[in-house]
């Protein structure tokens, strides 16, 4: 998202004025600045190397004084004597040594308070006299003072002497005036307290100011203002003393001091090492703070004329921006209302001047945009309307497309079906004529059969009435064998005894006649049931043969009937296949109506998206 | 089939022994109507099926006619008639029993005759009182048969009652 502050025509005026008005005061105070700090830079290092120079003086010339002093005591008659003496051993070394002690410390240690003790070395390197009486017999030959003071006046760097003091030691050859022979060294020990205080000087230091000694190894041996029991313990590891002891340089300028606080600084070394060998470094620094405390006042006052300037800039460009940028504001908001579809408003700007122009003419752009847009959402919604019919006919075209597709599609099965369906009922009519016409000959002969059993029943008939005829003879012969018989059994019975036998015949001959005539009975009955049945049999073939004429002339009739049903049906086959091809092509071209449907119905549904969108954007534009 | 002739003939040698041995009267076996008679076969001369019957005026019905035997006219009683019994239609069935127990050939005419039959003569019972008074009148009784009933006449009686008798003076 945009940075609507940063973006503002307010910030970027106010930013404009603020750059115009501000770089420069920025650039002249930073110039102001900067040449203020360097010029009191300068003026600080001149100072600093001023008091650096000022105490390597003074060191310098106490160092001198204290060589002198030296020298004087290797001048000194009696010391001199005495060791001649001594070192002659023309007497009592013991009682000498003691005189010269005494002598040293009543007479000699006096002469500068500074000596804390005074030592004489013989000339292999052991105390012979000391005002410390503890240390006489001490060897000392390994000793820097003893080594380096056998010739010259020799000063023994600072150090911690065994007392525990730091002590800086001076030590000088005591020589025969004659012969120059080296009688013994003497050894002049000093507390580095007057160094001390030279160093410690605070004048023109002011409050962070301090000036300090680092000896030849880096270690500091003067008193530091931040700690009071520095004495050779702590190492110093500034630019300066790196300078100077690799390179024997001195230097001025801003660095980081032993606390690690930028200071500015000067170190000081050409006399001390030219004049001595003590390799001492003077350095003089001054706290960087206090230093420009002045040119950061500077810089306070130049901050707050800035942000004075800054303010009143702000203020006026404000108001400016606020006369310009307001209507702007103004105009903006209006048009993201337009821009939002809200056309109903006017804006009214009076200003006088192009923004008021440029209001007038939003007005009548948005009076045209209306016009147009009105025209537009009503164009939109007739779209609309007519896509939503469009596409109400497309799909009931392609429904009703679809529907007949398949009405058709189930016409052109029904018609192969129907043809198929057709040509088997063709075959079956074909087999059902054929059938009817053996029918129709099969009847005849049916016909002609029944006519011959006719005859022969019929004839059976008469020749069972012949049969009927016999056995009535047969029954009447029976009858009257009967009638015999009985009366022969009554003649038998008449006749007594004799007849006996011949009753018995005559049973028999009636026995026989009875069953005779019971089998002529039974014969009649059968007859009477044959004739009953054959007159049936007639009745029924009669009716057979009505029946098969009946059948014959329908079994001709179904032959015909199955000849025009095969004609029609060999019709209805041509006709069914042409129906299903005339199915074929509608389905076809329903088919590719039914297509055309679902593309039209598809560009429709896109024509309604469309207007439908373009509905949503013209409706987003309110124009009452 | 032969041993059913055999067995016949076993039988009826069965009943000749049966008749020797026992007191067997031999009998005519004639129906009128539904009902069966039977006489003594020795008062039976001979059996005739129906013949030409010449109609005679006469006061008595029981006197159908008279019939021509072998050149012998001789009157015709029906017994039905003689009975009081149910008229009814001669048919071919019909037989004459000729008699001569009464010394003169009389003619009685029956429905049917059926067989000579022997019957023990324990068997005859006293005659049925069931029966219809003129029939009653001329029976010496009745025998029980394995299906049937014979009513044993007695036609002497029948040929000898006040009628036939005063039929035979008047005209003979």
């Amino acid at each position: 998202m945009r940075n609507i502050f940063l973006g503002s025509l307010k910030f970027k005026l106010l930013f404009s004025f603020l750059v115009v008005s501000l770089v420069p005061i920025a650039i002249v105070g930073y110039f102001s600045f900067s040449l203020g700090r360097d010029a009191i830079k300068k003026q600080v290092l001149n100072d600093f190397g001023a008091i650096g120079h000022g105490r390597e003086e003074n060191m310098v010339s106490y160092l001198h004084e204290k060589e002198r002093r030296t020298d004087s005591f290797c001048k000194d008659r009696f010391i001199l004597e005495s060791m001649e003496k001594i070192s002659s051993k023309s007497a009592d070394s013991t009682l000498l040594t003691q005189e010269l002690t005494k002598y040293l410390t009543e007479d000699k240690m006096p002469v500068d308070s500074q000596i804390y003790s005074i030592y004489i070395l013989n000339p292999q390197g052991k105390i012979i006299v000391s005002t410390e009486k503890d240390m006489v017999g001490v060897d000392k030959s390994q000793d820097d003072y003893f080594i380096n003071g056998k010739n010259d006046i020799h000063i023994k760097d600072a150090y911690m002497a065994s007392s525990g003091k730091p002590t800086i030691a001076f030590s000088g050859p005591l020589k025969n005036k004659l012969t120059g022979e080296l009688l013994g060294i003497i050894v002049l020990r000093y507390e580095m307290k007057r160094i001390n205080e030279i160093m410690i000087e605070r004048t023109g230091l002011g409050s962070s100011g301090e000036a300090y000694i680092v000896n030849k190894n880096g270690y500091v041996i003067t008193e530091l203002r931040s700690n009071n029991n520095e004495f050779l313990k702590e190492k110093i590891d500034t630019q300066p003393v790196r300078l100077f002891l690799d390179q024997k340089k001195n230097t001025s300028g801003i660095y980081p001091d032993y606390r690690n606080q930028p200071v500015l600084g000067v170190s000081v070394s050409g006399k001390l090492g030219k004049e001595f060998n003590l390799g001492w470094l003077i350095l003089t620094e001054i706290d960087v703070r206090e230093a420009f405390a002045e040119t950061s006042q500077l810089g306070k006052i130049i901050f707050l004329i800035t942000i004075i300037t800054a303010a009143c800039i702000t203020f006026f460009a404000l108001r400016i921006a606020m006369s310009i940028a307001g209507p702007i504001k103004q105009l903006s908001v209006f048009s993201e209302d337009v821009g939002r579809g809200d056309l109903t408003k006017n804006i009214s700007i009076k200003t006088n001047d192009e923004i008021e122009l440029l209001a007038q003419s939003f007005n009548d752009m948005l009076k045209n945009l209306k016009t147009v847009l009105g025209k537009a959402q009503e164009a939109v919604n007739k779209i609309t309307s007519a896509g939503q019919e469009i596409l109400a006919a497309s799909q009931q075209q392609a429904a009703g497309a679809r529907e007949q597709s398949s009405a058709v599609a189930e016409t052109t099965s029904a018609a192969k079906e129907l043809s198929a369906t057709s040509e088997q009922v063709g075959e079956s009519i074909k087999r059902v004529a054929q059938a009817a016409m053996h029918a129709v000959s099969g009847m005849v002969k049916i016909k002609e059969a029944i006519g011959k059993t006719g005859q022969m029943i019929t004839s059976l008939g008469e020749k069972s009435q012949q049969i009927g005829k016999i056995t009535e003879v047969i029954d009447d012969v029976a009858d009257q064998t009967n009638l015999l018989a009985v009366n022969a059994s009554i003649e038998a019975a008449r006749a007594g005894e004799q007849g006996r036998g011949f009753t018995v015949v005559a049973d028999e001959i009636r026995k026989l006649a009875d069953s005779t005539a019971k089998s002529t009975k039974d014969i009649t009955g059968l007859i009477e049931i044959i004739q009953h049945e054959m007159s049936n049999s007639v009745m029924s073939m009669e009716t057979s043969v009505v029946s098969v004429e009946e059948e014959t002339r329908l079994a001709q009739e179904t032959a015909e009937k199955a000849k025009e049903i095969a004609m029609a049906t060999t019709q209805q086959i041509s006709g069914s296949k042409q129906i299903a091809d005339a199915m074929a092509n509608i389905d076809e071209a329903m088919k590719q109506i039914a297509a055309g449907a679902q593309q039209s119905q598809a560009a429709v549904k896109q024509l309604n998206e469309m207007a439908h969108e373009l509905k949503e954007i013209s409706s987003k534009f309110k124009l009452v | 089939m032969a041993q059913d002739k055999e067995k016949i003939i076993i039988e009826v040698e069965d009943l000749e022994v049966a008749a020797e041995k026992k007191n067997m009267v031999r009998v005519l076996v004639f129906a009128l109507g539904a009902e069966y008679y039977c006489i003594e076969i020795k008062q039976a001369k001979e059996v005739l099926a129906l013949p030409e019957i010449t109609r005679i005026p006469n006061r008595v019905p029981f006197i159908t006619g008279v019939i021509n035997l072998r050149g012998e006219i001789i009157a015709l009683i029906d017994l039905r008639y003689f009975f009081s019994l149910e008229q009814r239609e001669r048919n071919e069935q019909s037989r004459v029993i000729v008699t001569d127990i009464s010394g003169s050939l009389t003619g009685i005419l029956v429905d049917k005759v059926e067989d000579t039959i022997d019957i023990d003569e324990k068997l005859i019972q006293a005659p049925l009182a069931t029966l219809p008074e003129k029939v009653l009148a001329y029976t010496k009784g009745h025998v029980q048969l394995e299906n049937r009933i014979l009513i044993l006449l007695d036609l002497e009686k029948v040929l000898h009652s006040e009628e036939v008798e005063a039929l035979r003076k008047t005209g003979g």
